[in-house]
């Protein structure tokens, strides 16, 4: 492996790549022509580059419309129709109702139902505060009676002045 | 009209990306020809693994079919896809997949000799020609045994001629990253294969 300690490791990779800056590739050129090591080290990391890209080729060889393309374009038929039944607003209901999923919804819209309506009756029963007190009345009366509504729990201040 | 589709699309990917919003299958056909070898040498250099690779080179094309309304055009329809591909093989579940299925396979298929053999080489001497011959039969052990990460820098690199700044863009890391993913990928391999030499 390389000995050389001229430049930093990675400046051949880089050099490969042409990542290096214009006066740093000059730099390398001329060193590399000078120094075996390093053009060995270049050259084996283009062997490399050329070997793996044979490698991929040769697993991957040109690919022909085959069974790729039927498989898909039998999938994108599906999917098309699919998307145009779903555009259908009357064919999206029917499969609403038609689809299992109906019973579920239903089942949660009564649940929904139930409960909201256990929460209203409970919420009647609670006895809210009273909108206003009445701590004294001024003036002459005679006679005080205080009333209250049996629904709506309203509070009414009868009163007789004398 | 499906060969006219086909001529045209070939030349124009503006008309071709125009025609696959419509949901024509002729375009969708051009573009499975024009870019499925292309996506499938990614996806096997980063999965190395070939009915893996089909699947993905197949669910990028279903992802494209399904979310091309959406496609702006603004970077291209190969970067675009390329990015799916990759984000597809570095999915975790896929790659669960991947450690199990090599965890119980060895990694060395059984090949006729000489199928290896290698082409853009340029030996200097008989004797660099058989060893770079005997480097090729182990290469796809070496590139196997490399993080999937720096793999993947390097394939995207040495197959597709990616830029630094493309190779960044695509995996969102440094450009400094990459260049030291692919310092490190070259390192490794460079030793390994002396290794085996000596």
């Amino acid at each position: 492996m390389k000995k050389c300690n001229a430049y930093p490791p990675d400046n051949i990779s880089r050099f490969m790549d042409n990542n290096l800056s214009k006066k740093e590739t000059l730099k390398l050129k001329k060193h590399l022509a000078a120094c075996p090591e390093c053009r060995q080290l270049l050259n084996r990391y283009q062997r490399l580059e050329h070997g793996v890209i044979h490698m991929v080729h040769q697993q991957v060889p040109p690919m022909k419309a085959t069974t790729l393309e039927h498989a898909l374009l039998k999938k994108i038929r599906s999917e098309n129709q699919r998307r145009r039944s779903l555009t259908s607003p009357f064919k999206r209901f029917m499969d609403f109702i038609q689809g299992k999923k109906f019973y579920l919804q239903m089942a949660s819209f009564a649940a929904i139902l139930l409960l909201s309506t256990m929460f209203l009756r409970d919420q009647e029963k609670v006895i809210r505060a009273p909108s206003a007190i009445v701590n004294s009345i001024d003036g002459n009366v005679a006679s005080v009676m205080i009333l209250e509504t049996r629904e709506q729990r309203h509070t009414i201040i009868w009163y007789k002045e004398t | 009209m499906t060969a006219k589709v086909t001529n045209i699309a070939a030349r124009d990917e503006k008309e071709l990306i125009k025609w696959l919003k419509q949901g024509r299958e002729s375009a969708f056909r051009i573009l499975v020809n024009q870019y499925q070898s292309r996506l499938m040498a990614i996806a096997w250099g980063i999965t190395l693994d070939h009915e893996e690779s089909l699947e993905i080179v197949q669910d990028v094309f279903l992802s494209v079919h399904k979310n091309i309304t959406g496609f702006r055009g603004e970077a291209g329809l190969m970067t675009w896809m390329r990015k799916i591909t990759v984000n597809h093989c570095l999915n975790w579940k896929r790659r669960w997949k991947r450690r199990f299925k090599w965890y119980h396979r060895p990694l060395t298929p059984e090949e006729p000799p000489g199928a290896w053999n290698v082409h853009g080489l340029q030996p200097e001497s008989p004797e660099s020609d058989y060893l770079n011959r005997e480097q090729e039969k182990n290469l796809m052990d070496l590139v196997a045994a490399l993080p999937e990460k720096i793999r993947t820098v390097f394939i995207l690199k040495t197959v597709e001629g990616l830029s630094y700044e493309a190779i960044s863009k695509l995996l969102n890391i440094k450009t400094g990253t990459v260049s030291s993913r692919l310092y490190h990928a070259r390192k490794s391999l460079a030793v390994a294969l002396e290794r085996e030499d000596s």
